[in-house]
C-alpha cells in the first residue's frame, strides 16, 4: 500500500477492510481512508480502483468496507465514508471486479431514497 | 453499514434510519427488517446458519435468530449506573458459527459458541482493534504498542546526554517528569506490560487488561534506575503528574477507577465518600461519582513504601446543567496542576465541604463529606487540608 510521498508527506493510510477473492485468494480489494486498492498478486503490487466512488470530506475516497462475492468475483460491494463517520456512507456495487463502481440506493417502500452523489470520473 | 453474507447472495445494509435492509438480488430490491439499530458499526452473518445475524450498535451486540426480523441484546454496552458491559469494537463469526468480539479497552477477544449467551475470553491479546472473517476464519487487526522514552539534552539542546526507552512489551506511556536538584529524572505514567522494569510494587492485584501507574527514578546519567515502582489496584491506575521536593520525596497524582487503590491510614480522604446528597434542581442535578477517582501519593526518596497515599476525589459527578463541567474527570484535571504546587500542598476539589453558588441554581450547593464507618472523632484526626484552590 502507498507510503508517504513528497507530494503527500503526512499521508497516513488506515486499512478499514479487506476483501479476499474466494476463488483466487491472491486477488485482494483493500478499503482504506485514502482509496480502494486492488492487488492481483497477494499484495506485492497495488493499484487504485476507485472510479465512480465519491471523494469524502478528507479529500480522498474513503472506503470503510469492501466485499467480494465468493461465488462470482466480478461482483463486489463497497461502503464509503463521507465525513469521518459523522454522516452515513453510501453503498456501491461493481460488476467488473472493482474497476468501476455504481451507487446503490437501498430503499424500501416507506423510505426516502438518498440522492446520488457526484462521482469521480 | 453493510455486509455481504458468506453465501455471496444476501446483502445487508443498515441505513441512515437505523433500519436493517436485505437484498437477495444484488441490490436491486430491498426488504425491510428490524429497526432502531442505532449507532451501528458492525454486521456479521453466521456462515453455518444465515438466520443468525449479529449487529454491533450503540446498545451492544444484538443477535437475531430469525434472519434479522427481531434482535435481542447478548452483550450490552457499558452504561453508567447499569451493570458493567463490554465495550465491543468489532464482531465476526467463523465457519462454525462461533461469535468473536474484540474489546480493545480490555485488551481482550471474547468468543461465544452459543450465540453470545456465554462469552469466553481468549488469551490476552493486547492492542487488538478490529476483527474480520475471511474464508470462514477470523483475523484480528492489531496496533503497534507504544514505548515511552526519555531523552536528556545538554543546556544548549545541541547534544543528547542520554536517551533510553522505559517500558515493557505492551503499551506504556509517560505522563509526567520532574527533575531533582541532582539532575535525576523522576517519571510517572501507566503501563500495560507485565514485564515493565520494576524494583518494587506498592500494590498490583492481578486483573487482565488493566493498566497500572508507575513511578521511576533514573540516575543523572540515565544508566540505571534508582527505583521503579508500580501503583496498582484491582482496576486501572494511571499516574499523571509528579513533583519532587527539596528532600527528594516524590509526589504523584493520577486517577484510578479502583475503589481499592492502596490508601494509607490517617490521610485526608481515606476512602471514597459515601454521603448521600440527593439534590435535583431545575436545570442542575448531581449523581454519585462512580467512575474515576483522583489520588495523591507521596513516596520517600528511595521509592519504597508510600509516606502517604490518599484519595482526593469529588463526591459528585455533575450532569445535565448547561455549562456545568463533569466533576469526575474535572478533579483529575485539576490535580494535574499539583506539579506546580509547593512541597506542602493542600488541595480540595470543588464540591466538597464548600459552598458554591451555582450560576444556574437559586440555592447554594452544599455537600458534607462522610466516610463510611468513621466517627466524628476519627474524622477530626485526619490530616487536614490547610488551603484549597480550584485552578
Amino acid at each position: 500500500l502507498p507510503a508517504p510521498t513528497a507530494a503527500n508527506p503526512n499521508i497516513l493510510v488506515t486499512v478499514n477492510s479487506i476483501g479476499v477473492d474466494a476463488i483466487s485468494p491472491s486477488i485482494l480489494l483493500v478499503a482504506t481512508n485514502t482509496g480502494l486498492y486492488f492487488s492481483s498478486d497477494a499484495g506485492a503490487t497495488w493499484g487504485l480502483f476507485d472510479t465512480g466512488l465519491p471523494v469524502s470530506a478528507s479529500g480522498y475516497v474513503s472506503v470503510t468496507s469492501v466485499f467480494i462475492n465468493p461465488n462470482n468475483h466480478l461482483i463486489a460491494y463497497a461502503v464509503t465514508d463521507q465525513n469521518n463517520y459523522l454522516i452515513p456512507g453510501y453503498l456501491f456495487k461493481s460488476v467488473d471486479a472493482g474497476n468501476t463502481w455504481t451507487q446503490l440506493n437501498p430503499a424500501y417502500p416507506a423510505s426516502h431514497p438518498r440522492r446520488p452523489l457526484p462521482c469521480r470520473t | 453499514m453493510a455486509t455481504l453474507a458468506p453465501n455471496g447472495n444476501d446483502l445487508y445494509v443498515i441505513d441512515a434510519n437505523a433500519t436493517l435492509l436485505k437484498s437477495i438480488d444484488g441490490g436491486t430490491t430491498w426488504q425491510q427488517l428490524a429497526q432502531q439499530l442505532y449507532q451501528s458499526t458492525g454486521i456479521a452473518i453466521d456462515p453455518s446458519n444465515s438466520a443468525n445475524i449479529y449487529v454491533l450498535d450503540g446498545a451492544g451486540v444484538q443477535r437475531s435468530a430469525d434472519g434479522g426480523v427481531t434482535f435481542t441484546t447478548v452483550a450490552p454496552a457499558p452504561r453508567p449506573g447499569a451493570t458493567p458491559g463490554i465495550r465491543v469494537q468489532s464482531i465476526a463469526v467463523d465457519s462454525t458459527g462461533a461469535l468473536y468480539l474484540s474489546a480493545p479497552a480490555q485488551n481482550q477477544i471474547f468468543v461465544s459458541a452459543d450465540g453470545g449467551a456465554t462469552l469466553k475470553p481468549l488469551p490476552q491479546l493486547l492492542h487488538v482493534l478490529g476483527l474480520m472473517a475471511v474464508g470462514g476464519k477470523v483475523f484480528a487487526g492489531l496496533t503497534t504498542p507504544s514505548v515511552p522514552f526519555v531523552v536528556k539534552l545538554d543546556p544548549s539542546a545541541s547534544k543528547i546526554l542520554y536517551s533510553t526507552f522505559l517500558g515493557g512489551t505492551f503499551s506504556d506511556g509517560l505522563n509526567g517528569i520532574a527533575v531533582d536538584a541532582q539532575g535525576e529524572a523522576v517519571l510517572t505514567g501507566y503501563t500495560f506490560s507485565p514485564d515493565f522494569p520494576v524494583t518494587a510494587t506498592v500494590a498490583n492485584p492481578a486483573s487482565p487488561g488493566k493498566n497500572d501507574g508507575f513511578v521511576a527514578k533514573l540516575r543523572a546519567d540515565g544508566t540505571h534506575l534508582f527505583f521503579s515502582t508500580l501503583l496498582g489496584a484491582s482496576k486501572s491506575v494511571s499516574s499523571s503528574g509528579v513533583a519532587v521536593d527539596s528532600s527528594g520525596a516524590v509526589y504523584v497524582t493520577g486517577q484510578t477507577s479502583a475503589p481499592d487503590f492502596p490508601i494509607t491510614p490517617g490521610v485526608v480522604q481515606p476512602a471514597l465518600p459515601s454521603a448521600a446528597c440527593p439534590r435535583s434542581q431545575s436545570n442542575f442535578s448531581v449523581t454519585p461519582n462512580t467512575g474515576t477517582y483522583a489520588f495523591v501519593t507521596k513516596l520517600p526518596p528511595d521509592g519504597s513504601a508510600p509516606a502517604y497515599s490518599t484519595f482526593l476525589t469529588q463526591v459528585w459527578k455533575h450532569r445535565s446543567g448547561s455549562g456545568r463541567r463533569s466533576g469526575g474527570r474535572g478533579d483529575y484535571r485539576r490535580l494535574h496542576h499539583l506539579t506546580r504546587l509547593p512541597n506542602l500542598f493542600q488541595y480540595v476539589p470543588a464540591g466538597i465541604s464548600r459552598t458554591n453558588k451555582s450560576a444556574h441554581s437559586s440555592q447554594p450547593l452544599r455537600c458534607r463529606v462522610h466516610y463510611k464507618g468513621e466517627s466524628r472523632r476519627r474524622q477530626s484526626d485526619r490530616k487536614q487540608l490547610i488551603w484549597a484552590a480550584v485552578i
